[in-house]
C-alpha cells in the first residue's frame, strides 16, 4: 500500500496544469465575448480587440474607492466571485479525454454554480450602499426568480435523453444528432438563462444605463475590471457548458475532441455576446412576464416531449 | 477509498468547523445581509461534509438550494425585521437566558442520544448507488403523492399571490393575462378587487 | 513599458459629462466630438476618468460639483468648457492631464482634502468605535454613518414602506442642465417629486427657435434616451443625424417605435418622441406635468421619461441660448 499523502500529492502538478488551462480558456473566452459585443456595438473588429486589453489598463491605472457606510466585505466577495464561479464552470466541461473536476453530477453542479451568481451580484448591489446599487441588486434577484426556473427546466431535457447528470455521458449520448437540433426549445431556455446568470442583452437591467450602471454603480478601477471580466466569463462558461448538454461534445470531424469542444465554445459564446450587444434591455416587467407564462411552460412541455419519446424509444 | 482517508478526514473536520464557525456568526455580526450569507456559507460547507461522506447528490442539493434560499431569504430578513437593518447595527440574539437553556438542553438530549442509543449492526451491503436507492425508497411507493403534492404547492404560493395583491408591483391589475399593465401606471392606490378593465 | 501602459490606458479615457444650466449645445457638440473620437462617456463617477461640466455653473452649484468632483476615484481631469467651440481643445486638454504624471501624482496626495474623502473618514472611524462596545439596543444611533434613517410611509397596496428622498440632478448625466428633481422612493418607485430649477448665472441669448432646432433638440433627446437604454450604437446614429441624411432619421425612429412597441421603453417616452421627430412640436411640459409624469413610476423609467421630455421641459427652454460665442 502506498502512503496516501505521497499518492495525493504526487496528483499535484496535473491538477494544477489543467487549473491553469482553464483559467487560460475562461480568458479566452471571456476577451471574445468582449470583441464580438464591440463588433456588436458598431466598432471595428480591431478596436474592439484592444477594447480589452485598454479597459484592463485602464482600470488597473485607476484607484479604489468606496461608499458612506459601504459594507466592503460583502462588496468586494461580491464583485471578486464572479470570475471564480466562471472558472469552476468551465472546469466542469469535458475537454477531450476528461474534464478537469469529472463527475457524475456535472448537470447538477453547474446549476448549482449559476445559483452562486443570485448571491454575488445581489451583494455586489448591496454592499456599495447606494440607491443605484440597491436597484440593480434587487432588479438581479426578480430576473433570476424569472430566468433560472426555465433554465432549471432546460438542463432536465438532455439528462433526461441521456439518463445521466454526467455531462461526459451526455455528450457521447448525442453521437447521431445534437440535442439542440431536437429540444431547441431547451436549447433556447438554456441561452436566455445564460444571458441572465452573465447579467446580459435584455437581461441587463441589473446594470442598466438607465440607473447608472445600477449594481455596478459604485465600482472603480481593479473592482470594476474584475466585474466586467467576470461578467464576459460567466457568458464564455455558460456557453462552454452548452457545447456537451447540447452541442454534441467534442464530436466532429477531421480535429481531435478537445479542438472541437474549445471551437464550438468560441462560436457559441461570439455568437451569444454578439445577440446580448444587438438585443435591446428590456425593462423587469416585461420581462417576467413572458419568462413565467410563455418560456417555462414551453421547457416543461419539451421536458415532457423528451421523456415520452426515450421512453418510447426503448 | 483507503489511501485518500487522511485527506478526506482532514477536508471532512475542515468543512465541519467551517459550518460549525458560521452558523456561530449569524449571532455575532451585526448586520442582517452578513447574518444571512454566514448561514449560507455554514450551509455550503455542510454540503462539502455531505460530499465527502459520499452522498453527492445530497451534497451538491444541499448548496443549490441553499445558496438560492438564502439569496432570497435576505430579502425577506432586511424587508421584516424592521428599522433599516441595512445601516442600524442590530442583534440576532434575543431573550439570551431561554436561548441558551433550550439550546444546551436540546444538544445534550440529541448528543447523548447519538452516543447511548444502541446502533444496529449493518445487514448486508449498502447498494451502489444510495442516491438511487433512496428516490426509488421514497418514489416507488409514493409516485402518486410526489406527482399531487407538486402541482399543489405551486397552484398554492400562485393564488397566494394573485389573492393577497390587487395591483402588484409592475401595476398587472387582476390576473387577466390578455390585459397589458397599465402604462402609465394608475394614480394613488386602488382598492383590493376593484379591478380596472376600461383600458 | 511604464509610459506604454499609461498611453493605452488613457487612450479612450471615460468622460463624465454633465450638463450646467443653458449648456445644451456645448454638452450636444461634447457627445459628439465624443463620437468621433471612438470615447465612450462614463455612467458614473465612479469609474470616470473625467469630469466634463458643460456650460457655466450657478455659483451655488460649484459646491456640489466639488463634491461630484470627489467621486472620481483618480488619476482624474476636469474641465467646462463653456462654448462648442472650445469642446474639442478640451477634450485633448483632459486627456494630457491624465497622462501628466506628476500632476496626477500632485492630484492625489491633495485628495485628503476632499469633502467625500473626509466622511468616510469619519464614518469608519465611528464604525471602528462601535465594534468595541458591547452593543446594546437603546444607544444605537438614528443616523448611521451621519445619514438620516429613511422615514416609513404607506405605499400605495397599503403596505408600509421606506420613504427615501433621493435628488436625481442637478449635476446628473445625460439629464437636463439645472433640473433638480427630488424624489421621494419607495423601494424604486417614485411616489413623489418635487422641481427646482436653477438658472444660468448670466442671461443667455435668446432661445433659437424654428423647426430645425425643435428637431435637433428631438433627435437629442432621441439619443439621450438609447443611450439610456445601452444602445450606444443607436444612440451614436442618432447625434449624426442632419438635415441632409432623412434615411438615418427614419433607421433611428424606427428602431424607436420598435423599442416602444416592445414595452423597452415606457410608452409615453415612445410617444414624445415619435411626434417630436416624425410629425410635429409637442406640447411644453409644465413642472406640474413633469411631477404628474413621473409619479408612480419606476427609478429607471424616470430617468428615460425626463430625458424624452427634455427639449419640451419650461426650465431648459427658458435656459438654453446658444452660448457660442
Amino acid at each position: 500500500m502506498t502512503d496516501p499523502l505521497a499518492d495525493q500529492l504526487a496528483r499535484l502538478p496535473a491538477a494544477a496544469l489543467g487549473a491553469v488551462l482553464a483559467l487560460g480558456l475562461v480568458l479566452v473566452l471571456a476577451w471574445t465575448a468582449s470583441v464580438s459585443r464591440g463588433v456588436a456595438a458598431g466598432r471595428a473588429v480591431p478596436a474592439s480587440m484592444a477594447h480589452a486589453p485598454a479597459e484592463a489598463a485602464r482600470l488597473l491605472r485607476q484607484g479604489r474607492r468606496t461608499t458612506l457606510s459601504a459594507d466592503r466585505l460583502l462588496w468586494r466577495v461580491g464583485g471578486w466571485g464572479l470570475f471564480p464561479v466562471a472558472v469552476l464552470l468551465i472546469a466542469l466541461v469535458p475537454v477531450g479525454e476528461t474534464a478537469l473536476l469529472p463527475g457524475s453530477l456535472g448537470v447538477v453542479w453547474a446549476n448549482a454554480l449559476d445559483v452562486v451568481v443570485w448571491a454575488l451580484v445581489w451583494l455586489l448591489g448591496w454592499g456599495a450602499n447606494s440607491v443605484a446599487g440597491l436597484v440593480g441588486g434587487y432588479r438581479f434577484l426578480a430576473l433570476a426568480l424569472g430566468y433560472e426556473l426555465p433554465l432549471m427546466f432546460a438542463l432536465v431535457a438532455p439528462a433526461i435523453a441521456a439518463s445521466s447528470l454526467d455531462l461526459a455521458v451526455v455528450a457521447d449520448a448525442q453521437s447521431s444528432l445534437w440535442y439542440a437540433v431536437w429540444m431547441p426549445v431547451a436549447f433556447v431556455a438554456y441561452l436566455v438563462g445564460v444571458l441572465g446568470f452573465a447579467v446580459s442583452g435584455p437581461l441587463a437591467a441589473p446594470v442598466g444605463s438607465e440607473v447608472s450602471d445600477g449594481a455596478l454603480a459604485e465600482l472603480s478601477g481593479p473592482d470594476l475590471l474584475v466585474v466586467r471580466a467576470g461578467r464576459h466569463a460567466l457568458m464564455g462558461a455558460g456557453a462552454a457548458i452548452a457545447v456537451p448538454l447540447f452541442l454534441g461534445g467534442g464530436s466532429g470531424p477531421w480535429l481531435p475532441d478537445a479542438v472541437w469542444v474549445v471551437l464550438k465554445a468560441l462560436l457559441l459564446t461570439g455568437a451569444l455576446a454578439w445577440a446580448a450587444g444587438r438585443l435591446p434591455t428590456l425593462r423587469t416587467h416585461q420581462l417576467m412576464e413572458p419568462l413565467w407564462t410563455i418560456l417555462l411552460p414551453l421547457v416543461v412541455l419539451q421536458d415532457l416531449v423528451v421523456a415520452v419519446l426515450v421512453v418510447s424509444g426503448s | 477509498m483507503t489511501d485518500s482517508s487522511l485527506v478526506v478526514d482532514l477536508a471532512f473536520w475542515g468543512c465541519a468547523v467551517v459550518a460549525v464557525v458560521f452558523g456561530a456568526l449569524v449571532f455575532v455580526v451585526d448586520s442582517m445581509a452578513r447574518a444571512t450569507y454566514a448561514l449560507a456559507v455554514s450551509f455550503v460547507a455542510t454540503g462539502g461534509a455531505l460530499l465527502l461522506m459520499q452522498q453527492s447528490y445530497l451534497g451538491v442539493i444541499v448548496v443549490l438550494m441553499m445558496v438560492m434560499e438564502m439569496a432570497v431569504m435576505a430579502v425577506y430578513m432586511v424587508m421584516f425585521m424592521g428599522m433599516n437593518p441595512a445601516l442600524m447595527p442590530m442583534s440576532m440574539v434575543h431573550s439570551h437566558r431561554t436561548a441558551l437553556g433550550a439550546s444546551l438542553v436540546t444538544f445534550v438530549v440529541l448528543g447523548s442520544g447519538a452516543v447511548l442509543v444502541p446502533w444496529p449492526e449493518r445487514r448486508g451491503a449498502p447498494s451502489p448507488d444510495v442516491t438511487e436507492a433512496l428516490g426509488r425508497a421514497i418514489m416507488e411507493s409514493h409516485m402518486l403523492v410526489m406527482m399531487a403534492v407538486g402541482p399543489v404547492m405551486v397552484a398554492t404560493i400562485v393564488v397566494g399571490v394573485a389573492l393577497s395583491t390587487a395591483r402588484t408591483r409592475y401595476d398587472r391589475l387582476g390576473d387577466d393575462l390578455d390585459q397589458t399593465p397599465t402604462d402609465p401606471p394608475l394614480r394613488g392606490e386602488t382598492q383590493r378587487g376593484g379591478r380596472r378593465r376600461d383600458r | 513599458m511604464r509610459g506604454r501602459v499609461v498611453t493605452l490606458a488613457t487612450a479612450r479615457p471615460r468622460v463624465y459629462v454633465v450638463e450646467a444650466p443653458g449648456g445644451r449645445y456645448v454638452r450636444a457638440e461634447t457627445h459628439r466630438e465624443l463620437d468621433r473620437r471612438g470615447w465612450q462617456p462614463a455612467p458614473s463617477p465612479a469609474s470616470a476618468d473625467a469630469l466634463l461640466i458643460a456650460g457655466t455653473l450657478p455659483d451655488p452649484l460649484r459646491a456640489a460639483a466639488d463634491v461630484l468632483w470627489s467621486q472620481l476615484p483618480g488619476p482624474r481631469a476636469r474641465a467646462e468648457p463653456t462654448a462648442v467651440s472650445s469642446v474639442p481643445s478640451t477634450l485633448d486638454g483632459l486627456r494630457a492631464c491624465l497622462r501628466d504624471r506628476a500632476g496626477q501624482l500632485a492630484d492625489r496626495r491633495g485628495r485628503e482634502l476632499d469633502e467625500a474623502t473626509r466622511w468616510v473618514r469619519s464614518d469608519s472611524a465611528r464604525h471602528d468605535e462601535t465594534d468595541h462596545d458591547d452593543m446594546d439596543h437603546d444607544d444605537m444611533e438614528m443616523a448611521p454613518g451621519g445619514l438620516v434613517l429613511a422615514q416609513g410611509a404607506p405605499d400605495r397596496d397599503g403596505l408600509e414602506m421606506d420613504a427615501l428622498r433621493h435628488p436625481l440632478g442637478p449635476l446628473l448625466d445625460r439629464w437636463p442642465g439645472g433640473l433638480e428633481l427630488v424624489t421621494t422612493l419607495h423601494g424604486d418607485v417614485v411616489v413623489e417629486a418635487e422641481v427646482t430649477w436653477w438658472e444660468p448665472p448670466h442671461p443667455t441669448a435668446p432661445p433659437q427657435t424654428g423647426r430645425a432646432d425643435d428637431l435637433a433638440g428631438g433627435w437629442d433627446a432621441a439619443a439621450t434616451v438609447l443611450s439610456l437604454l445601452g444602445d450606444e450604437r443607436q444612440a451614436r446614429l442618432a447625434r449624426s443625424v442632419a438635415p441632409s441624411s432623412p434615411e438615418v432619421g427614419d433607421r433611428v425612429l424606427r428602431r424607436l417605435d420598435r423599442l416602444t412597441r416592445r414595452g423597452a421603453l415606457p410608452r409615453t417616452a415612445g410617444e414624445v418622441l415619435h411626434t417630436a421627430l416624425a410629425d410635429s412640436v409637442p406640447a411644453l411640459i409644465s413642472d406640474d406635468e413633469l411631477v404628474e409624469l413621473v409619479s408612480g413610476r419606476d427609478l429607471g423609467d424616470v430617468r428615460l421619461l425626463v430625458a424624452a421630455h427634455a427639449p419640451l421641459l419650461q426650465g431648459v427652454v427658458d435656459a438654453s441660448g446658444s452660448l457660442d460665442d
